[in-house]
């Protein structure tokens, strides 16, 4: 898919405005690919509710940014692209919302909107979508340490990195040579190429969420926290 | 595909960041700070068996790049006690620049200013301040985002002038931005209008001036007014240099009126006791005894 768009990203939201409905629902892939687990999370979290719910209310919301002119719309001048999608979620609930009362169903999902006691909005959908970035990255390194051969190399990271980020104390490179039976040197190296690799998975991820480098350079900063 | 924990996605958020310095003789082992343009880790120097710091950049960005070597160039090139010595600079594997640097043990002034010092002690260390800045002044380097924050007072009482990334070099364009760039607050009117061509050494003295306040406002009406010329809203009302900043805060150390400051009758009488405290303490005893004396006889 990425071969699609490879020249330049603001050609993704330029693709989501084409007449051509195959070519839009490719863009509209790339987006979705990118943004659906954090957007899940985000409605999950910021209108309380449960997951069937909130992935019913996330495919609605691409279903109909596939069908209406939604994210085609979006300015690069005027935001961030995180930030406008986030307002188009915000819109496509309260609207699910509104059709609800108007169905007057009685026993569907009740949105309950946040009472401000919880995390701003922005937040949410921040800290979510820097998890689906990673989560993301990991996959990919996965993926390539695989198509190499050295799936090692992504086991050794998890056990230490990932997991271990979960453990009061991580095992000791010691540990984990004796765990691997690798020499020790051969840990510190394995996690070395890892962590590069990391960096890369998340960059080439981020450059594909992004509109423009100067979006990258930002989103890049806010994921890194910089 | 996995679901990760907050744990882990902090974590893996530090490893993105985390700089890979294989090959090189350093080894990267906490993080000391971040700021706008980069992260400042405590790292260890294999080769000399020593602590420094190492400034990394986060993000991959040609201008800011460019400003961390530019900043390290600036630091090697202004030797003075007052700002910390660049021992190495280089660009890891994935592009990224980093220098090397002393690493200082100690706070930050802003911290420092809050928990100790009395007022005299907080006016010598803004002298310092002003010996460093007026020496980069006078090598043609204008600091442009001086603030508390970016003062370190040293385990040995050293005070240094932290993070140059924003200066200008006199006479180099490409040093002269239009970007506004420092921090609100320290900023002079030139800087925040975005008037680059207008910065020069009286938009660092606005800066002091501002520290001055932070540092000692309602402490005494003269070094109020001393701050209060130094930030003043034209370049032109300010102290037209460092020196002369410095030299009008030095007065007000050792007893003698400021040349911004007309001092009432009174006032100038305190201030001469003040100074004269050990010489009217002699006299008045010697009064005294004499008076005891006549009184005895």
């Amino acid at each position: 898919m990425h071969t699609v768009f490879p020249a330049t990203r603001l050609s993704v939201i330029e693709a989501l405005g084409s007449a051509d409905t195959e070519t839009r629902s490719r863009a509209l892939g790339v987006v979705a690919e990118g943004y659906w687990r954090p957007v899940c999370a985000y409605i999950a979290v910021r209108w309380q509710l449960d997951q069937p719910d909130a992935e019913d209310l996330t495919q609605g919301f691409f279903t109909r940014a596939l069908l209406m002119p939604v994210l085609e719309r979006y300015d690069p001048t005027r935001s961030r692209f995180r930030t406008y999608l986030r307002l188009c979620i915000d819109g496509h609930v309260r609207n699910a919302r509104a059709a609800e009362r108007r169905a007057k169903r009685g026993g569907e999902m009740t949105l309950v909107p946040l009472t401000g006691r919880e995390p701003a909005a922005d937040e949410i959908f921040e800290r979510e979508w820097v998890r689906a970035v990673l989560a993301d990255a990991l996959a990919i390194m996965r993926v390539q340490f695989a198509a190499k051969g050295r799936e090692i190399v992504y086991s050794v990271f998890l056990r230490y990195d990932v997991d271990g980020a979960e453990l009061a104390a991580r095992p000791t490179y010691a540990e984990l040579a004796a765990e691997f039976d690798l020499p020790v040197s051969q840990i510190t190296n394995y996690l070395a190429a890892a962590r590069r690799a990391l960096r890369l998975a998340v960059l080439d991820r981020l450059r594909t969420l992004t509109v423009s480098d100067e979006e990258l350079r930002r989103e890049t900063r806010a994921l890194l926290g910089a | 595909m996995m679901r990760l924990s907050d744990a882990m996605v902090e974590h893996l958020r530090g490893l993105t960041d985390w700089p890979d310095l294989t090959g090189t003789r350093y080894e990267i082992r906490n993080i000391i700070g971040r700021g706008g343009m980069g992260t400042v880790y405590v790292g260890l120097d294999h080769a000399l068996d020593r602590e420094v710091a190492i400034k990394v950049l986060s993000v991959e960005d040609h201008a800011r790049a460019e400003r961390l070597g530019r900043e390290a160039r600036i630091l090697a090139r202004l030797e003075h006690p007052g700002l910390v010595p660049v021992h190495d600079y280089g660009v890891l594997g994935d592009g990224r620049p980093y220098y090397v640097m002393k690493y200082v043990r100690g706070a930050r002034l802003d911290e420092y200013a809050t928990t100790a010092a009395e007022s005299h002690e907080k006016l010598r260390i803004f002298l310092r301040i002003c010996e460093t800045v007026a020496f980069a002044h006078a090598a043609g380097v204008i600091h442009r985002d001086l603030k508390p924050e970016n003062v370190m007072i040293g385990a040995f009482g050293e005070v240094l002038v932290l993070d140059w990334g924003t200066a200008r070099v006199l006479g180099d364009p490409e040093t002269t931005t239009a970007t506004v760039e420092g921090t609100p607050g320290y900023m002079a009117p030139e800087q925040l209008d975005g008037h680059a061509n207008l910065c020069d050494a009286r938009t660092d003295i606005y800066a002091l001036g501002a520290v001055l306040t932070c540092l000692s406002s309602g402490e005494h009406p003269a070094i109020d007014a001393i701050a209060e010329v130094a930030a003043a809203e034209h370049p032109d009302d300010r102290y037209q240099s460092v020196q002369a900043l410095a030299a009008d805060v030095a007065r007000h150390l050792a007893g003698e009126p400021v040349s911004v400051y007309r001092e009432s009758f009174t006032e100038r009488l305190a201030r001469l006791a003040s100074k004269h405290a050990v010489a009217l303490a002699l006299v008045g005893a010697y009064m005294v005894m004499r008076v005891l004396l006549i009184a005895w006889r």
